[in-house]
């Protein structure tokens, strides 16, 4: 506040900046306030390779790039600009970054962290496997050598599996069980209580304090949803992770409710070539997926319903392109003219998913398709994605997040991880990739958006939905909620405003 | 006495080996393996494969179950798989917590259980009797996690006295922390209140009717006197059988109402543990739990084998 009445002063120019300077940015000027928000996930480690734990680690790292808002722009963070080409990505970092330990952030952190994750064992040695080697061109500027073109790697780099540690925590060895990264919070374990309370303060030295809204945030694990809400009603806390379902009643109460898009849903149909082998078939299932019955039952009418994978921003986005509407007749003249009048098919559903299944299947049920869930604890569910037992689920698959050249590669490619039936793909598919991988970026939009119209059109994918998530949060503690577009378990901590 | 408490021991001995095979055994059937939790959302089968190797875990059975004991008698349980922390280190942790809410649960259970069972028992079939053994039935028939939430609506919702949800360590200071665990114990101890108040009715009851207590009254022993010196011993004996059970299902009935009230004990470990398929984690909680459980019953058994010299060993 003072440097900046005196910058003010010493530059008296026009009046309307005095009023942007010194009033527009008044307020998160330094960060205020402390954030107490009620979760229901612990966490599980720090190494932010390892099991999905945002919740904590985006607290304290960061990476190269980072996800914007909506989700689908990629904005600077430790690295300022970039120059992508077919053989290489050079990288400006910024020079006026520590990490929480002292070590300062440059070309040789950024080195350390690639080299770390290449000789790990987990998906994103795979996700930056486009990288041969990364060249260090001056303290502040790294290029990245690629064995192949990398499309998606810009993307990958926003993810929590590429945030920065610190290379003296890497050498150390201590880095799984201690964060050091450069983020805004410092993870304050005098504080914390294991298993309970997690306190993170203000990283003193952080390169962009005016960005910062809490001084301070307290992640209170609280595992039962109803605990938690109770934990707000009794204001030990000042924001939970909340239900749509409850948001009538914390309204009536006095609470604010934050709604965001936390994970697009779909059918993801593994058996393209068997039981769902025919199109028709495919297109039946589509046809009968009942997205406003999921819609009132469970979302409180909060969905949204895309007709394809990636959003209007995105270039594999096909303009005006409409979904497949539920036509119960429809897609039983489908089946009927595909000759299919006996199919049965299992799927999996962990308990947190038992309504969308009960639907779905009911739903099934009215064109012929004997559907059968089978329920499961959580964890095994998200490994039954890749034991190629079930020809459906209903479902996301995060890592094919981020636009086609991740999408495609994974779901549908050969040998892509989520091929769990090892189907080929229609030659044209494969073709516009391949033509996509090698094309200027300029003509990558029209190969990209023909390779959705075929999803589309051979119905290898459909039943979009758009999973809200939902924040109950006291709004005389806390004036705005920031979240990302598909993050569905953190806040943007730092982008969070606090009540004066 | 010396003989029964080493009889006791060495026959506690067998026991604690087998439920580590059996915790051993089952844990290999876990449905969620760690190297695949560890990997998370979009873990391969060969990554899983890759990491399991380079966990050591594809090596026989008996090798891991062999060196894990051997590991486990000098007190090394390994670290977790998922958070790398050591096991050891983390149940000392959890430990105390959950002994706390065990131990306040059985607290509140005697301290309220034995006087209303005396009560009822004094007052035979009178109107006092029928209200307590009502109130008792209730909170017989109420589910802990129930009691549990009706006590956090009113308490700390409604009345905003003590805390929802949570754990506050000592370090913070006394009061905070004991705020934080009269609800949870509460919750835990009403249920066993209702238990003991019903088992010292039922005993007091039989004292009552005894010859002895009929000959001392025929004496002139004042009533007072032979309630409280003579009737309520002899029936504190069946009692304590019940507390020492009791206080080793607290044990597993916490484990629920850690649940409900966000409370970092060995309960909401195993839990997490379960899901993520830590296997050194949920070997060395069963197995802590089961020494805790055998020391209980040691303990019982020996507070009986004191107070009634009949049931020591020849």
């Amino acid at each position: 506040m003072l440097k900046q009445a005196i910058d003010c002063a010493k530059y008296t120019v026009a009046a309307s900046c005095i009023a942007i300077a010194c009033f527009g940015t008044a307020a998160q000027a330094e960060p205020n306030g402390t954030l107490r928000w009620g979760i229901g996930f612990e966490p599980q480690g720090w190494n932010p390779q390892l099991p999905p734990n945002t919740t904590y680690t985006q607290l304290v790292y960061e990476g190269l790039m980072r996800m914007a808002p909506d989700g689908t722009t990629i904005e600077p963070a430790l690295a300022t600009e970039w120059t992508v080409t077919p053989t290489d990505i050079t990288f400006k970092l910024r020079d006026d970054v520590v990490f929480h330990d002292g070590t300062p952030f440059n070309a040789d952190a950024v080195i350390a962290n690639i080299e770390n994750v290449q000789a790990a064992s987990n998906r994103w040695r795979e996700a930056i496997g486009g990288i041969d080697k990364v060249v260090k061109v001056d303290d502040h500027t790294v290029r990245f050598d690629l064995l192949r073109p990398s499309p998606s790697l810009p993307f990958t780099l926003t993810q929590r599996g590429l945030n920065m540690i610190s290379p003296k925590a890497l050498a150390d060895g201590i880095w799984e069980r201690e964060p050091v990264g450069t983020g805004p919070y410092v993870f304050n374990q005098s504080q914390t209580v294991s298993g309970s309370t997690y306190v993170f303060d203000y990283f003193a030295d952080y390169y962009d304090p005016e960005s910062v809204g809490p001084e301070r945030v307290e992640l209170s694990y609280l595992p039962d949803s109803a605990s938690r809400y109770n934990a707000l009603l009794a204001g030990q806390v000042d924001a939970v992770d909340g239900d749509p379902t409850q948001m009538p009643t914390a309204e009536s109460q006095g609470f604010s409710n934050h709604v965001w898009s936390t994970l697009r849903y779909h059918l993801l149909m593994f058996d393209r070539a068997g039981a769902l082998g025919d199109v028709r078939v495919r297109k039946a299932l589509c046809m009968a997926m009942p997205l406003e019955h999921i819609n009132a039952a469970r979302y409180e009418g909060l969905l949204k319903f895309p007709a394809q994978r990636f959003d209007e921003a995105d270039p594999a986005h096909v303009p005006g392109l409409k979904a497949y509407e539920y036509d119960i007749e429809g897609a039983k003249a489908l089946l009927a003219e595909a000759g299919v009048t006996d199919l049965s098919l299992q799927f999996p559903s962990p308990d947190f998913m038992r309504i969308i299944s009960e639907l779905t299947k009911e739903s099934f049920g009215m064109i012929g398709v004997d559907a059968e869930i089978v329920m499961m604890p959580t964890p095994e569910y998200f490994q039954s994605f890749y034991t190629g037992r079930y020809p459906f689920i209903v479902n996301t698959m995060t890592p094919e997040n981020g636009g086609m050249f991740n999408y495609y590669p994974f779901r549908f490619a050969a040998d892509g991880p989520a091929n769990t039936f090892k189907v080929e793909p229609p030659a044209r598919l494969e073709e516009l990739y391949q033509l996509a991988l090698e094309a200027p970026e300029e003509e990558q939009p029209a190969l990209l958006q023909e390779m959705t119209q075929i999803i589309h059109d051979e119905a290898l994918d459909c039943g979009y939905f758009d999973t809200a998530g939902v924040v109950h949060y006291n709004s005389e503690t806390i004036a705005e909620i920031a979240t990302t577009t598909w993050e569905p378990s953190a806040l943007r901590y730092k982008d969070v405003k606090m009540a004066e | 006495m010396w003989k029964l408490t080493f009889a006791r021991t060495v026959a506690a001995i067998p026991v604690i080996v087998l439920v580590a095979l059996v915790a051993f055994i089952l844990f290999r059937f876990v449905p969620v393996q760690a190297p695949a939790a560890i990997l998370g959302d979009g873990a391969t089968p060969e990554a899983v494969a890759r990491l399991t190797a380079e966990m050591g875990l594809d090596r026989p059975a008996p090798v891991l179950f062999f060196e894990w004991v051997g590991n486990a008698l000098r007190g090394d349980f390994g670290r977790s798989y998922v958070t790398g922390l050591e096991v050891s280190a983390e149940i000392a942790h959890r430990m105390p917590i959950t002994l706390t809410l065990a131990l306040g649960g059985i607290f509140i259970a005697v301290l309220l259980g034995v006087p209303t069972g005396v009560i009822a028992a004094l007052n035979r079939n009178s109107f006092i009797d029928r209200a307590l053994t009502g109130i008792v039935s209730v909170l017989l028939a109420m589910p802990g996690f129930w009691l549990a939430l009706l006590l956090v609506l009113f308490f700390a919702v409604q009345m905003r006295w003590l805390p929802a949800a949570g754990y506050t360590p000592p370090s913070a200071g006394i009061w905070p922390w004991i705020r934080g665990f009269i609800l949870p114990c509460l919750a835990l101890g009403l249920g066993a209140t209702a238990n003991i108040a019903r088992h010292t009715r039922s005993s007091m009851l039989a004292q009552l009717d005894s010859q002895y207590a009929r000959a001392l009254t025929a004496r002139g022993c004042p009533r007072g006197r032979l309630v409280m010196r003579y009737c309520l011993k002899n029936a504190m004996m069946p009692v304590l059988a019940i507390i020492g059970m009791l206080t080793a299902l607290m044990l597993s009935g916490s484990f629920v109402i850690e649940k409900v009230f966000s409370v970092p004990g060995l309960g909401s470990l195993i839990l997490d543990s379960i899901n993520r398929g830590d296997t050194p984690v949920l070997q060395a909680v069963v197995v802590v739990v089961a020494v805790f459980i055998i020391a209980v019953n040691l303990i019982v058994d020996i507070g009986y084998g004191l107070l009634d010299p009949k049931v020591r060993p020849e």
